[in-house]
C-alpha cells in the first residue's frame, strides 16, 4: 500500500461520517435513555454503508468525544440508523441534549456480528435485560424482517427489565407479542398495575419457557448479574457452550484493534468481538 | 548485497547531502540527555553515543498528534476534515537496533489486518531508517534475550557498522539499497571489513548474560489467575515511565479538544499502567489493580503480541530498566516468571 493509498480520506479509519439526527426521544420512562435515529449527510456514504445485526459504531459529538454504541436497527431497515443510549457520562450527557436536525459524526460499521448464517436451519432462543436489548431488537427485526423467516426454525424470545417503563422499543414488543411466528415473553421484576405478561427475573422465565436446545442457538445480551444466573439455567436446558452466545463490552476507543485498551487475553473486543461464543469466552481469561 | 564505507569525517557533509532531498533526523547531544532532533545547515549531531532517552518511535508516533479538525460555523458542524499526513522524504540517521525493531512491531501493528493507521504508515513509507549497531551493549541492554540482537538490521532499511575511523554500511531493504547507491560512497575494502567484523564480536561479548524469553509466551498465560502479579506490582507507582519510554508500546487515548473557531480531534500516548486505561462508565474496571495492570503489561509484550502479530513488544533497550523510579526490572519480572511457569507445570503433573 502506498503513502497516497492509506493517506486517502476513504481509507482514514478514525475520520467519523456526517449523521443528521432525524428523531430524537425519550425510550425509558425514567428518562435515562434516548433513543437516536440518524440519516446520512452524504449520499454516497449512506450508498457504501452496510452492516450485520450485531455491529456497533463510534459516535462522535465534536468538541466532546466519541464512545462505542450496538447498532439497534436491522440491515432491512433502510435509510436511516438507530441508536439507543444510556446517560452515563460526559459523551452520552451531550447525545442527550441534541435536537433533530444536529449534525453528530459515526465511525463504522464495526466489530463482528450475531451468526445469523449459523442459525440457519436452527430454533433460536435471544434472552434480553434491561437496555442491552439494542443489537437484540436488530436480531430479532433481521430475522423477521429480513425475507427469509422461514429459513429459521422457532424464535423464543425472553425480555426483562426492572418496571414496564424500562421496556426498550415498545411498539416492536406489542408487535411481536401479537404474531404466531415468534413466541414473545417480556418480564419485569415486580407486579406492576396492568401487567399482562410475566412477573419475575430473566433466568426464572427462562426455566419456565423452557426452550429447548435441540438443534438451537441462543443469544444472551443484559447485565453481568443477568447474564451469570441465566447460564446455569441454559445448561439445564441442554444449551452446549458452543450454542449459545453474547455481545461483550470493555472500553474502547479506536474501535479497529490498534489503541490497546479493550482486549481480553489477545482478542480485541472491538476488532474480534463484541460477539463470541460462551465456548470462545472459555478460552479467554475473566477481563471483561 | 554491497558493503558501502562511510567515513566518520564525512558525516557533516553526508548531513548536507542528505538535506537536500530529505528532512534529516539524528541524534543530538542535549546537556541531560540524547535526543533525536531536526538537523539543519551546520546543527550539531553525534553518533558517538549510547542511547537516546526516548525512543525513536516519537518521530513516527508522536506523543501527542491531531487526527482531524473542524470548523464551528453558527449552530452547526461543519463535516470533519483529517489533518493530512506526513509524507514529507526523511532520513532517521543513526537509531539503535532495539529502536528499529520497535519501528517493525509498529508496522506489524498499524499496518497489518482490516485496518491500517494512515498516519503512522505515512511517515513510516515516507522515512529511510539508518540503523546504527552498537558496538558496545549497556549493563541494561537485553535485546539478545528477545529476538534481537546489537547488529541486527530488522526495521531499518540501512545497517551501519563501527570499522574504527568509519562506518561500512549495508542497505536492509530495497529503499535502502537505492538511497545509498545514490549517495556516491565508496564500496567498503576488505581490510575495513575485517576491522568491523573484530568489533562486532567484541560487542557481542560484552552482552549481560540473560536466558533467552522464548519459549514464555506459550506458557505465559496459564499464570493469568496467579499471585505474582500483585506481588511483582507491589512498589510500582503508576507513573508510566516505563511505557512511555518503550519503543514497543503503541496504545493510544483519543481526544477532542475545542479551539476558538472549530477544534481538533487528537490522539496521545496512554498506557495500560493506568486505572483510567480501562475503567468503564459504570466505574467497573476489567483491571481492578496494578497487578492485573503488570500482567496486561507483561502478557501483552510477551504473549498476545507473539501470538496476534508475530514478535514479542518488548525489543530489550532497557529503558525501562534505566529510568523506572522505584527500580523495577522487567529482566527480574522475566526470570521471576520463568519460576513460575516452571512451578506451575510441575504442580500439574
Amino acid at each position: 500500500m502506498s503513502a497516497q493509498e492509506v493517506a486517502g480520506m476513504a481509507n482514514n479509519p478514525y475520520l467519523p461520517m456526517s449523521m443528521e439526527i432525524l428523531r430524537i426521544e425519550d425510550e425509558t420512562a425514567d428518562r435515562t435513555l434516548k433513543t437516536l435515529d440518524l440519516r446520512w449527510i452524504h449520499e454516497e456514504q449512506a450508498a457504501a454503508f452496510s452492516y450485520h445485526t450485531g455491529q456497533f459504531c463510534e459516535l462522535s459529538v465534536l468538541g466532546v468525544g466519541e464512545a462505542p454504541f450496538g447498532i439497534a436497527t436491522s440491515p432491512v431497515e433502510e435509510g436511516f440508523i438507530r441508536f439507543t443510549i444510556n446517560r452515563a457520562g460526559v459523551v452520552t450527557q451531550k447525545l442527550h441534549s441534541l435536537k433533530a436536525g444536529d449534525v453528530i459524526g459515526m465511525r463504522g460499521p464495526l466489530g463482528n456480528w450475531y451468526p445469523t448464517e449459523l442459525m440457519r436451519g436452527k430454533d433460536i432462543v435471544i434472552i434480553g435485560g434491561g437496555f442491552a436489548f439494542t443489537t437484540l431488537r436488530s436480531l430479532i427485526y433481521t430475522l423477521l424482517e429480513g425475507g427469509e423467516r422461514d429459513a429459521y426454525g422457532k424464535i423464543t424470545v425472553v425480555y426483562g427489565t426492572r418496571a414496564p417503563g424500562l421496556m426498550l422499543y415498545r411498539p416492536d414488543l406489542t408487535a411481536w407479542q401479537d404474531r404466531s411466528d415468534i413466541d414473545m415473553h417480556q418480564t419485569i421484576d415486580r407486579e406492576a398495575p396492568n401487567w399482562p405478561h410475566h412477573v419475575g427475573f430473566v433466568p426464572t422465565v427462562v426455566e419456565e419457557v423452557a426452550p429447548s436446545s435441540d438443534n438451537s442457538i441462543a443469544v444472551i445480551a443484559g447485565p453481568p448479574v443477568m447474564i451469570r444466573f441465566t447460564l446455569p439455567v441454559m445448561t439445564k436446558l441442554g444449551f452446549a457452550k458452543e450454542q449459545i452466545y453474547t455481545s461483550l463490552e470493555n472500553r474502547m476507543k479506536c474501535g479497529i484493534g490498534k489503541c490497546g485498551r479493550c482486549n481480553v487475553g489477545n482478542k480485541y473486543v472491538c476488532l474480534d468481538g463484541p460477539v463470541f461464543s460462551l465456548a470462545e469466552l472459555d478460552e479467554l481469561p475473566p477481563e471483561y | 548485497m554491497k558493503q558501502w564505507l562511510l567515513p566518520k569525517s564525512s558525516l557533516p557533509k553526508l548531513a548536507d547531502t542528505i538535506r537536500q532531498t530529505h528532512r534529516l533526523y539524528a541524534p543530538v547531544r542535549l546537556p541531560d540527555q540524547v535526543a533525536f532532533g531536526e538537523i539543519g545547515e551546520g546543527d550539531p549531531f553525534t553518533l558517538d553515543y549510547a542511547n537516546a532517552r526516548t525512543s525513536v518511535k516519537t518521530l513516527f508516533f508522536p506523543q501527542a498528534e491531531t487526527m482531524l479538525r473542524y470548523e464551528r460555523s453558527l449552530d452547526r458542524y461543519n463535516d470533519i476534515s483529517a489533518t493530512p499526513v506526513d509524507s514529507v522524504p526523511t532520513v532517521v540517521l543513526g537509531m539503535r537496533p532495539c529502536d528499529a525493531r520497535g519501528l517493525e512491531l509498529l508496522d506489524r501493528v498499524f499496518g497489518q489486518g482490516q485496518y491500517h493507521d494512515p498516519y503512522y504508515l505515512a511517515r513510516r513509507q515516507a522515512t529511510v531508517v539508518v540503523a546504527l549497531a552498537c558496538a558496545a551493549p549497556r549493563q541494561t541492554c537485553f535485546c539478545h534475550a528477545v529476538g534481537g540482537d546489537p547488529y541486527s538490521g530488522d526495521g531499518g532499511d540501512v545497517l551501519l557498522s563501527e570499522s574504527d575511523e568509519a562506518y561500512v554500511a549495508v542497505a536492509q531493504t530495497t529503499k535502502g539499497q537505492e538511497w545509498l547507491a545514490s549517495l556516491g560512497l565508496s564500496e567498503a575494502d576488505a581490510g575495513h571489513l575485517a576491522t568491523a567484523e573484530t568489533i562486532a564480536e567484541a560487542a557481542h561479548e560484552k552482552l549481560v548474560k540473560m536466558a533467552p524469553a522464548a519459549g514464555l509466551e506459550d506458557k505465559l498465560t496459564a499464570l493469568f489467575e496467579s499471585e505474582v502479579w500483585g506481588e511483582i506490582a507491589e512498589k510500582c507507582i503508576a507513573c508510566g515511565t516505563c511505557t512511555y519510554l518503550c519503543p514497543g508500546c503503541h496504545c493510544f487515548n483519543i481526544q477532542d479538544r475545542v479551539l476558538a473557531n472549530g477544534g481538533i480531534r487528537l490522539r496521545s500516548w496512554d498506557g495500560c499502567m493506568y486505572e483510567g486505561f480501562t475503567v468503564h462508565t459504570s466505574g467497573h474496571n476489567p483491571r481492578p489493580d496494578q497487578g492485573a495492570r503488570w500482567r496486561q503489561r507483561v502478557l501483552h509484550k510477551f504473549a498476545y503480541l507473539p501470538e496476534n502479530v508475530g514478535m514479542y513488544g518488548c525489543v530489550g533497550c532497557g529503558r525501562c530498566i534505566t529510568y523506572c523510579p522505584v527500580r523495577l526490572d522487567i529482566r527480574e519480572v522475566i526470570a521471576r516468571l520463568r519460576i513460575e511457569t516452571a512451578a506451575q507445570l510441575q504442580g500439574e503433573q
